[in-house]
């Protein structure tokens, strides 16, 4: 690779020399192929160059590595330097910074190589600092303390900024526009007390490179003193895209080389790679940050020998590191060397490959693509190997979540069995051999397990599969059983995301804070995962999860939320009651922590106001209280109010699970074991009968019945009195409402103020399937009456919905009954035109004979 | 900190380069760039960014050669490669059909993102499989004509017609470019910038939902 040394040949003495007074020379060369050498500017000072100097500069090439200049001397070339003949009393190295291929007329072409300093000349060179690289902050202060010959610059400079700090103390505020013009602002004035110096005005004047030198090193300067305050704020802006990229990469962190398409040569390199990037938020300066990506990439180029390294592999690699490192702010990085770069402006030059190369590698991060990469490497990481063949099958069916199968060959296995022995109790030893092999075939011996230690509960969750899992608790396999890592099966439920698995399994008595081989709890893994629904679920499941529990490195679940940026979990877990104080390992409290603005204004505020929210959260069920004495208190008509903070909070989620069709999530928080859809669908065979099926399902009744002391009354309402069924009508859920029924919620309950019953609001969002449970329940009125007298039969007249009315009609409801104001559904609908509800409720009028309203008549004879 | 290059009659050109898999695209680049050094100066290459300076009459011309992800699963991320360039080298196999028709999505995509701002070169390669050719010369050279593109075939095997084909894009690109301010202020190379990028940013949107993705 070249270095990035550049300039332009047209003005440099040497060459200006050989093309003026020597153009036979270039003549020549464009027909010989010789190569002109040219120090680069400012290395040869001399007024008139003696022609043994230029000669010295033309090199012939004579073979392959050898050149020999015009007046006689050896060079070799070796990886872009010229290395001068050894024969010489010194050797030498210099470096060839550029090569130039200059086109002429008559296609005739020479090639120019600009040289770091003269040939031949070891004292009679001068090195002017106008043409340094400069490529890291180091080099930056450097330049600044060396060309200034003071601190007057640096010092500057750091004024300057702490001024700005001062005055823009909530930069993260801002939109990126705003910010950006305001730092451009910021680093103009400082490159404006820079040029105040003579001296440096001076320089800049004579060389344009020096200008841009001196921009490059200010802007870093500036950003140095800015500090951790712009990326800071840049996080911020990105906060959602990064705890999206955080989320995608926690998940992947299985993810082998070769799922990527990675070359096992890479192997090495990709070790040393990660080192190298991982430091890449130790650098504050844009420089240094492409400075640290462009060393990355070096690392990656040098591995090979005799190939050739692509964009593609460029990219994969890349890809790969961006899923394995420590680096919770992707998106913040590229966006601050995207956006903060002011005077490296060139879009074409290496640098901007590199940047290019990262955003490339994100946005394939967030695709599709990887996605399924992922998805199918996870699924490949467990590994099913065990020593019988037949268990591998179990294992296999498992994975294919044939569930079916499985319990066919289990039945299938324990006929043949009866069939081949000799009589059921039989211990001879070819029945006893037939036996063990039977044992073994089923495989279902807990202690079964794959060389991960991993039994098939722990397989079963891993993939996902909640039928499966529900089998094996059904089992009674050990649901507390740890793999080698020290892991159980809701260690791995909580960190793949899977909460219906999460649910069953802590139903059935799993340790929610089992500690794995780190000390991670689950709550650990669905933190740094970033499931949220996980979070949820361990929380709100079991009053005995620990909050504050630090893993090896002492993280609490919080500090990992925190550090990953999943501002909706910090927000459950403060919530909750974890800990702001907590230090880990490194003696850093989640403060420290805090990625971004949104976060660190969460967890400052719980720091100060922790106390007051507590009584907040009780003073507003007082409220509450308050709020009820205006409604008449009859417990009957509404639901039952929640009796502590935990309970109101439980009644909020379980609406809110009703609310968004999550039976599972439902069941879980009124005690039910999962599965009641089941119970409520199946039917047995006959009422007495014994057989399995049944068996089952009345196991599920029963459990149905048996609620555990912690779940909620069916019969809760929440702060306005929805109880769920109310919510389960409103929203037309269907099932969930039908295990609502079952279980014993009350059909007529209340909510407060507008006093609708379930009925009313199914019959106002117009659930037609609602209804007909709701109307199927023998205690239901059907002639309920709400705030206003309202009838659900005239919210269905009002919506003008044929098959509510019908059914409403079907199950006695009555036409005629007015509400306060005096109205009637058959009133509304006659004046609404609605001539099918019109005419049904006129034919159910005629049906019970109680046609007695004249007007009613009249109004029909208008009509049709 | 190519910035030098920001003084009058000398430009900053960025090339990409596409087509398929084994078209020899990265043997194309390769032998152009490195040609002199391979053998002797260079003991590892990367084939995915590489410099060349070229001089064209007094002209100077930084001609930034880019590499594309090729793989099918990376097409997505072409726009993210392609945007603000100036010239595109799409390269096929005379002997591959197929990668004769990727070079017509290339096209289609890149005039539909960039629209005609960008100098485009079709290129044959492998010449030297002459007796294997599956693509007809007459075709290629109507299509390009068709499109606006310039047309050459080569082989980076024998080093036929390489340096002539990317001397050609160069002096179409300076050619094209010529017209516009040659010295760019700070500012307007900033908003220039930052319009292409959100012109592609707003196709790319629309895009993958017809085509790229549904596909795949």
């Amino acid at each position: 690779m070249w270095s990035q040394y550049d300039e332009n040949l047209g003005d440099n003495l040497f060459f200006k020399e050989v093309q003026h007074s020597h153009s036979d020379i270039i003549e020549k060369a464009s027909k010989e192929g010789w190569i002109i050498c040219v120090p680069r500017v400012g290395t040869l000072e001399l007024v008139n160059i003696p022609i043994k100097t230029i000669l010295d500069h033309i090199l012939v090439p004579s073979d392959d590595q050898n050149y020999c200049t015009l007046s006689k001397k050896h060079v070799n070339v070796h990886n872009k330097h010229i290395t001068i003949d050894s024969s010489q009393l010194f050797t030498e190295k210099i470096e060839i910074l550029f090569e130039e291929t200059f086109y002429v007329e008559n296609n005739a072409k020479y090639t120019v190589w600009c040289l770091d300093r003269p040939l031949f000349l070891k004292y009679n060179y001068c090195n002017s600092h106008g043409t340094v690289i400069l490529e890291n902050l180091h080099d930056c202060i450097d330049f600044l303390w060396v060309e200034s010959h003071s601190h007057g610059i640096l010092d500057s400079t750091r004024q300057l900024t702490d001024n700005f700090t001062h005055d823009h103390g909530e930069l993260e505020a801002e939109s990126l526009q705003t910010q950006k013009e305001l730092i451009g602002n910021l680093y103009s004035h400082c490159l404006q007390a820079c040029l105040k110096s003579e001296v440096m005005r001076e320089k800049c004047s004579k060389s344009s490179q020096f200008l841009e030198n001196l921009k490059v090193s200010v802007e870093a300067y500036m950003q140095y003193c800015l500090g951790r305050k712009l990326i800071f704020s840049v996080n911020t802006l990105q906060y959602q895209t990064d705890a999206c990229i955080n989320k995608i990469t926690r998940n992947a962190n299985d993810l082998q080389l070769h799922d990527l398409g990675i070359s096992d040569k890479f192997c090495d390199v990709i070790t040393l790679a990660k080192c190298e990037l991982n430091k890449l938020n130790n650098y504050i300066t844009v420089l240094d940050k492409i400075f640290c990506f462009r060393r990355t990439f070096n690392i990656i180029y040098e591995s090979v020998k005799d190939a050739y390294i692509t964009s593609d592999d460029l990219l994969q690699i890349l890809a790969f590191l961006v899923a394995k490192l420590n680096v919770t702010n992707w998106a913040a990085n590229l966006t601050y060397i995207k956006e903060f770069r002011y005077s490296l402006l060139d879009n074409s030059d290496q640098n901007s490959f590199v940047i290019t190369t990262l955003e490339a590698a994100l946005e394939f991060i967030k695709s599709n693509q990887f996605l399924e990469i992922r998805n199918k490497a996870l699924d490949s990481s467990v590994h099913l190997i065990s020593s019988h063949l037949s268990v591998q099958n179990v294992f296999d069916q498992i994975k294919s979540g044939e569930i079916k199968k499985f319990e066919e060959n289990l039945i299938e296995l324990e006929q043949s069995l009866d069939s081949k022995l000799c009589h059921p109790l039989c211990s001879c030893e070819k029945c006893q051999d037939l036996t063990e092999n039977y044992d073994s075939k089923l495989g279902f011996d807990p202690n079964n397990c794959n060389e991960k230690g991993q039994n098939l509960l722990i397989i079963a969750t891993l993939l996902g599969n909640c039928d499966i899992v529900e089998l094996l608790l059904e089992e009674n396999v050990n649901v507390n059983f740890s793999d080698c890592l020290g892991r159980t099966a809701l260690h791995y439920a909580a960190c793949r995301g899977h909460q219906d698995i999460l649910l069953l399994l802590i139903n059935s008595g799993a340790n929610v804070n089992a500690i794995d081989s780190d000390k991670n709890m689950p709550l650990h893994f669905a933190c740094s995962n970033g499931h949220e629904n996980c979070v949820k679920g361990l929380i709100y499941s079991s009053a005995e999860v620990e909050l504050n529990i630090g893993n090896f490195f002492g993280d609490t679940p919080l500090n990992l939320a925190t550090k990953w940026g999943y501002l909706d979990i910090v927000k459950i877990l403060l919530e909750n009651g974890a800990s702001v104080i907590v230090k880990n390992k490194r003696n850093q409290t989640v403060v420290h922590l805090a990625p971004n603005y949104y976060i660190l204004k969460l967890l400052e505020e719980f720091a100060v106001h922790k106390s007051a929210t507590v009584s907040k959260g009780l003073k507003e069920i007082s409220d509450v209280t308050v709020d009820e004495k205006n409604i008449p208190d009859n417990s009957k008509e509404h639901g039952l109010r929640p009796k502590n903070l935990d309970q109101f909070k439980k009644i909020d989620l379980l609406l809110k699970a009703i609310e968004s069709n999550d039976l599972p999530l439902a069941c879980f928080y009124l005690g039910f074991s999962c599965g009641p859809s089941k119970a409520v669908e199946t039917q047995t065979c006959h009422p007495l009968c014994n057989c399995e099926n049944c068996q089952n399902d009345l196991d599920f009744e029963s459990e149905l019945i048996r609620k555990p002391i912690h779940s909620i009354n069916i019969n809760t309402c929440n702060v306005y009195g929805y109880t769920p069924l109310h919510v389960a009508a409103k929203f037309g859920r269907t099932d969930i409402l039908r295990l609502l029924l079952d279980c014993g919620a009350l059909p007529n309950v209340q909510v407060y103020k507008s006093l609708y019953t379930p009925l009313h609001l199914s019959c106002i969002h117009q659930r037609v399937q609602v209804v007909r449970e709701l109307v199927k329940c023998g205690e239901c009125k059907v002639d309920a009456q709400d705030a206003k007298g309202n009838t659900p039969l005239f919210y269905a007249c009002l919506k003008n919905d044929v098959k509510i009315v019908e059914i409403l009609l079907s199950n006695g409801a009555d036409c005629n009954k007015k509400n306060f104001v005096g109205r009637s559904a058959l009133n509304e609908s006659e004046e609404k035109l609605q001539y099918r509800v019109f005419k049904l409720l006129k034919n159910s009028l005629v049906m019970v004979g109680g046609m007695d309203n004249d007007q009613s008549i009249m109004a029909d004879d208008k009509l049709f | 900190m190519a910035s030098s290059s920001n003084t009058p009659g000398s430009f900053n050109f960025k090339v990409v380069l596409l087509g398929e898999g084994c078209v020899g695209k990265t043997s194309l680049v390769l032998r152009y760039v490195e040609d002199k050094f391979k053998a002797n100066h260079v003991t590892t290459v990367q084939a995915s960014f590489l410099n060349k300076k070229i001089n064209i009459d007094g002209t100077r011309v930084n001609l930034s050669i880019w590499d594309t992800a090729g793989q099918e699963k990376f097409h997505a991320l072409g726009p993210i490669y392609y945007r603000s360039s100036n010239g595109a080298v799409l390269v096929y196999d005379i002997t591959d059909e197929d990668s004769f028709q990727k070079v017509k999505n290339w096209v289609k995509e890149l005039r539909k993102m960039l629209g005609t701002e960008i100098c485009l070169v079709i290129v044959g390669n492998k010449i030297d499989l002459e007796k294997d050719r599956h693509v007809n010369l007459e075709e290629a050279e109507t299509y390009a004509k068709n499109v606006g593109a310039m047309h050459f075939q080569t082989s980076a095997k024998l080093n036929k017609c390489v340096e002539e084909m990317f001397l050609a894009l160069s002096e179409k690109m300076v050619e094209a470019n010529k017209g516009k301010e040659d010295c760019n202020t700070f500012l307007t190379r900033q908003n220039s910038q930052r319009q292409n990028i959100a012109v592609v940013d707003d196709d790319q949107v629309t895009n993958p939902s017809k085509s790229c993705c549904g596909s795949v």
